[in-house]
């Protein structure tokens, strides 16, 4: 929070502000006249300090006694965070004497003889809202508004009690006095504004200080040693008070000022100092600040998302236009490329085509084989068969034939069939022999290690004696 | 503590559920920026990024494909080969007179060597390798001796076959005798058969 430049006491309408120098920190009074207890004028009778302060702008504490501020002690069960300040808030707006809201502010309270207790400052709401448009009116930030108890409770701390003892101290707050009966730590058992004074009528507040007392010593079980004093006509009621409530009475150590509370007011520390403006309304500005950043900060982030995504998105418009325009291209290019396809096919076909027809022809090979067959087929053989027929690059051969009638003599059959084989092989057709049968009658001849042609050429020679079969392949 | 507005909601005090909302809320929208942006850039982009690297991949073998062909494809060769094939064209059998003109000239042929020629022609069929542009038909020949008159009565049929053979080989390069098979004895023929391959334009083409 920033530092309060400005304190003001509004005890019972009577205004008065005390305004802190930049460099001492030393408060300089200014006395602000009455607003009356409804708080009418207040707006501008702080304009006028604030203009005398040069304040504007900047924080202000107010000291507040108000007929309708009042204070309660109340039973508090051993229950700690949202779920005692959600009881508090029951007990203040179910206890509180007046019609409308209620704000209310606690501080720590003196334990009652049934348990633990909080003491509960409670205020209108809208005794705080008119305060609140009176301060935005004089253009200060209200952040701090004080019960004089709660003022009164801290100067129970600077009183020379002992540690337990139980003491009153009794403040003039404008008409009024402010009392507190509490400790040296400034717990207190009881808090209140009596509706008179002792300069004005000694004997009321002297009754109604001595029922506090009771009240006191009633609820906390305690006993109250001591009575304290401060105010501006303090030092002239002591021997008088001390008469009529019989118990010692004394002038408080502090000295008084007529700013005393407008001081307090913006001095006291702020832990459970009784503060009735709420922590999200005292940071409301520091939060706005805040927000204020933040919402640039989220701004810069919004801007930066939508400027990565719209470069994503832009990126990838445009990689789907050039996949669009690339699959264009390729269906063309694929098109171009069946089109050349068919075109080298048909050039193919063109080129086989014309290679078979304008190639070499082929040679007659089975007009050649029949002339040299019949020129080199030795005698004591016939031929009885020529098969010749083109195979993919090959020529196949089959020759078949018998051994001439006359031509007993195995020997000369065979030298005659060796001859034949001799000039296929050798002569100019080269004949690949794959498969020769020479089958005499009671013998077989086959090539070497065919067992199975052996077979063969024995049943061969069986159905047709003296015969041989031939087979082979030629270029 | 102060409570100028303790309202609750439920047990929780209203500013701080407000505060505590205003902070979730601004988590949940950079959260909601942040994976807007891991969205667009791992989830929404890549896919177009791949399909672009295989569209640019495909386009670049395409092209180079392509070019290649156009490279392969040069005009000079081509219309050489065009030209080529027109004049080989020419020399096939393209229309039935051709092929009843070649089989009467078989006929002919063998019966001035005294030999008799039954010539069987078969469907035409695509030539393996030029379907398109060439066709084949069998023609198989079989050939059977005749009693011999004139100026070849003194030959054996095995010597006229074998003239007839070489006769047949010395024709043009459209037909190939393929097969030639002889069944007989010394210097006698008692069958002969001859297959011949007649190269022939495809229908489509004519």
């Amino acid at each position: 929070m920033d530092k309060i430049a400005l304190g003001i006491s509004l005890l019972n309408g009577e205004l008065k502000a005390a305004a802190f120098g930049k460099e001492t920190g030393v408060p300089a009074g200014v006395q602000g006249g009455g607003t009356g207890d409804d708080l009418a004028g207040l707006g501008a009778a702080l304009r006028g300090l604030v203009d005398k302060t040069g304040a504007a702008g900047k924080p202000v504490a107010v000291a507040l006694a108000h007929p309708r501020l009042t204070d309660q002690i109340v039973d508090v069960p051993p229950v700690k965070g949202w779920k005692l300040e959600r009881l508090l808030q029951r007990r203040a707006q179910t206890t509180k004497a007046f019609t409308g809201q209620a704000v209310w502010s606690r501080q720590a309270a003196l334990p009652t003889k049934r348990g633990g207790a909080a003491w509960l400052h409670v205020c209108p709401k809208t005794v705080l809202e008119q305060l609140s448009a009176a301060c935005a009116e004089a253009q200060v930030q209200l952040v701090r508004v004080l019960p004089t108890t709660a003022i009164l409770a801290s100067h129970l701390k600077t009183l020379p009690l002992a540690k337990d003892e139980v003491a009153v101290l009794a403040a003039e707050t404008g008409a009024m006095t402010t009392v507190v009966v509490g400790r040296k730590d400034g717990r207190v058992c009881v808090g209140r504004v009596v509706r008179s004074n002792w300069n004005a009528e000694a004997e009321r507040v002297g009754v109604d200080l001595t029922r506090s007392i009771g009240f006191a010593e009633q609820q906390s079980g305690l006993t109250v040693s001591s009575v304290w004093l401060f105010g501006a006509g303090a030092p002239a009621q002591v021997g008088r008070m001390e008469a009529l409530l019989k118990l010692p009475v004394k002038l408080s150590p502090v000295g008084y000022s007529p700013l005393y509370w407008a001081e307090q007011a913006a001095a006291l520390p702020e832990p459970e100092d009784g503060n009735l403006i709420s922590m999200a309304t005292q940071q409301a500005p520091q939060r706005r600040r805040f927000l204020t950043l933040t919402t640039m900060l989220l701004c810069v982030v919004a801007a930066m998302t939508a400027a990565a995504v719209s470069v994503v998105e832009v990126t990838r418009h445009h990689e789907l236009q050039s996949i669009a325009l690339l699959k264009e291209k390729m269906a063309d290019l694929r098109s171009q490329q069946r089109d050349l396809q068919q075109a080298f096919d048909e050039l193919e076909q063109m080129r086989t085509m014309t290679r078979v027809v304008s190639g070499e022809k082929l040679p007659p090979a089975p007009a050649w084989l029949l002339g040299y067959v019949s020129e080199a087929a030795p005698e004591g053989l016939v031929l009885t068969q020529l098969q010749i027929a083109r195979t993919n690059d090959f020529w196949t051969v089959k020759l078949a034939g018998a051994a001439d009638v006359g031509t007993n003599p195995p020997a000369v059959f065979r030298a005659a069939y060796q001859s034949l084989t001799n000039s296929l092989a050798t002569g100019p057709f080269h004949l690949a022999i794959t498969h020769s049968t020479l089958a005499r009658a009671g013998e077989a001849a086959s090539a070497p290690g065919a067992a199975s042609e052996q077979t063969d050429a024995m049943e061969a020679a069986e159905k047709e004696p003296d015969s041989f079969v031939l087979e082979g392949v030629m270029r | 503590m102060s409570a100028e507005q303790n309202e609750f909601v439920g047990w929780i005090p209203q500013a701080v559920l407000r505060t505590a909302l205003v902070r979730a809320g601004m988590v949940v929208f950079c959260a909601a920026c942040l994976g807007l942006v891991y969205w667009s850039l791992t989830v929404h982009l890549p896919p177009v990024n791949r399909e672009m690297r295989a569209a640019v991949l495909e386009e670049s073998r395409l092209s180079d494909a392509v070019a290649g062909m156009r490279l392969d494809l040069k005009p000079g060769p081509a219309e050489e080969t065009r030209a080529r094939f027109k004049a080989a064209q020419a020399k096939l059998f393209q229309r039935p007179e051709q092929f009843r003109a070649w089989q009467t000239q078989i006929r002919r042929k063998a019966a001035s060597l005294a030999l008799e020629a039954k010539v069987t022609l078969e469907p035409a069929q695509p030539y393996p390798g030029a379907e398109a542009k060439l066709a084949y038909t069998q023609a198989g020949i079989e050939i059977a001796p005749l009693a011999a008159t004139g100026p070849t009565a003194k030959e054996p049929a095995y010597y006229r076959l074998v003239n007839f053979a070489q006769a047949l080989a010395g024709q043009g390069r459209q037909w190939d005798l393929v097969s030639l098979t002889v069944e007989g004895n010394s210097n006698s023929v008692q069958r002969a058969e001859a297959v011949a391959l007649l190269l022939s334009a495809p229908k489509e083409a004519k």
